[in-house]
């Protein structure tokens, strides 16, 4: 966010105090915003989305995504990775997801339980320092050296 | 085909915590890659799906053999002693049946919500050992069947809310304690406090017949199978120990009423000429209460809560061998056989 001239991007009206960039799942929006707007843009972000462009259907199985989006229910596996974006900004909307950590298959990579223990250790570690836990943190700490050290 | 109702089952094999945990079950929603889910299936699709999963199954050094239960081939009673069984969903349109390893310790159902759910039984509370067994399972059909996968989220599954991990886990606890002192209200907001769901077995709500209520981790998620089952098992283990204290304290205020009911439980279900499959239930779980107490000695947990299942309906008739037509008075000769008149649950 830098100061910059001219007038707002939103109401066009008041002078811009600030360019802001939206990164939209991969599309990027600029934003010129009056202190207002600038208000408005942090307790109501889907104001300024846009709407993301519609998807042709799944190329394997046909299904469209407001079918899927009605019913929660996609067609095929295929679907997963054909309406990648518009999965990542419904889940978006729901506020950060934290990212996977259970079981994947051997072939897709090591990510397995161990990776995962050792993800959730150190989000414990953090936390337990943030809360000054410190006699937790330590035990957290040994616990994530000795899975770290068979790694 | 043949339909295993004998020795060497899961209810059997015993578990810890049994005074209380009637069984745990893990479950894990698995889909294949480049076919449609169930609900957009053709016929040949489905055909495809099940004899790939039957297949592969087969060909797994372990867990063999399998038995399979096509539910094209089985009558509505067949099917209906699976859904009796927990094993499928009664309302699963898709379903095309499912492979039960030897003892019905893991079951696949194929075509249900996902292509596959693999599922792992144990008597008693085994979270671990239970969801080891699913695990390994997993790994071995990943082999042949490369499930539908993504580093990023997890088992792409066919809808949202099962996607990620796949995995259910939940316990099945007899609560007679607690649901009698009204502490359970505690238990459900405890719970539901830490995203685990308690409900009723039968009535799939706060209330219980026979107080048997199944205590269950959050559908699928992002979150690792160690958490998941790490945060069950320790609110199991608290459900647990609270039934516990409140079974002592009912035992010490109230133990002529105690010794009444279990002993007025064992005289009907030892005496009656009919029984009807509610009061079966109730007095099977009195029974249950009275065991676990110490008041009686000479029943087994496995057996009571066999029976516990198998007075439904669909099984009373399959084993009179009256579809449609079994009676109150075949479940009381059917109980009394199988509690005092024999010495281990054959019919489990």
């Amino acid at each position: 966010m830098s100061d910059q001239p001219g007038t707002c991007s939103h109401c066009g009206k008041q002078q811009s105090v600030s360019r802001i960039e939206i990164n939209q799942s991969g599309v990027v929006q600029e934003l010129q915003l009056c202190p207002s707007c600038l208000k408005i843009l942090f307790s109501d972000m889907d104001k300024f989305l846009s709407p993301a462009p519609a998807s042709a259907p799944c190329p394997a199985c046909g299904s469209g995504w407001d079918e899927i989006k009605k019913a929660r229910r996609l067609g095929c596996p295929d679907c997963w990775s054909h309406f990648s974006a518009e999965i990542d900004a419904l889940r978006d909307k729901k506020g950060t997801q934290p990212a996977y950590r259970g079981k994947v298959p051997a072939r897709l990579g090591r990510v397995g339980a161990e990776t995962a223990e050792r993800d959730s250790l150190r989000q414990q570690l953090h936390q337990a320092v943030s809360a000054e836990e410190y006699e937790k943190a330590a035990q957290l700490r040994d616990r994530l050296k000795q899975l770290e050290g068979q790694a | 085909m043949s339909f295993p109702l004998k020795t060497g089952h899961w209810r059997q094999e015993g578990g810890s915590q049994q005074d209380v945990a009637v069984s745990t079950r893990v479950r894990l929603a698995r889909s294949l890659p480049r076919l449609p889910y169930p609900h957009r299936l053709t016929p040949d699709q489905g055909d495809r799906l099940w004899e790939g999963v039957g297949t592969a199954l087969n060909r797994l050094d372990l867990h063999g053999p399998w038995t399979a239960f096509a539910l094209p081939e089985l009558t509505g009673l067949q099917r209906r002693l699976l859904v009796e069984r927990r094993y499928l969903d009664a309302a699963s349109p898709h379903c095309r049946g499912l492979f039960a390893g030897p003892g019905e310790k893991l079951v696949v159902s194929v075509g249900e919500e996902d292509h596959l759910r693999l599922q792992s039984w144990s008597a008693g509370l085994e979270l671990d050992r239970t969801w080891r067994a699913a695990d390994l399972l997993d790994s071995a059909l990943d082999g042949p069947l490369a499930f539908a996968a993504d580093p990023r989220r997890g088992y792409l599954n066919s809808t949202f809310k099962q996607s990620g991990n796949g995995l259910k886990a939940s316990v099945l606890l007899h609560l007679p304690g607690a649901d009698q002192s009204g502490i359970l209200d505690k238990v459900f907001m405890t719970a539901e406090s830490q995203g685990l769901s308690l409900r009723g077995l039968w009535a799939d709500d706060q209330s219980s017949l026979g107080h048997l209520f199944q205590l269950s981790s959050p559908t699928a998620g992002l979150r690792s199978e160690t958490e998941v089952l790490d945060n069950l098992v320790t609110l199991a283990d608290q459900v647990i120990t609270l039934e516990r204290k409140a079974r002592e304290i009912f035992a010490l205020r109230q133990s002529v009423e105690l010794k009444d009911r279990v002993g007025r439980a064992q005289g009907i279900l030892r005496y009656a000429a009919t029984l009807g499959y509610e009061e079966a239930v109730r007095l099977l779980s009195d029974l249950r209460f009275g065991v676990s107490a110490g008041i009686i000695s000479d029943i087994g947990l496995p057996i009571l809560d066999a029976c516990l299942y198998l007075v439904q309906r669909g099984h009373m008739e399959w084993f009179s061998g009256k579809e449609g037509r079994a009676t109150d008075e075949f479940r009381a000769a059917f109980v009394k056989k199988a509690v005092f008149e024999s010495s281990g649950g054959e019919h489990v």
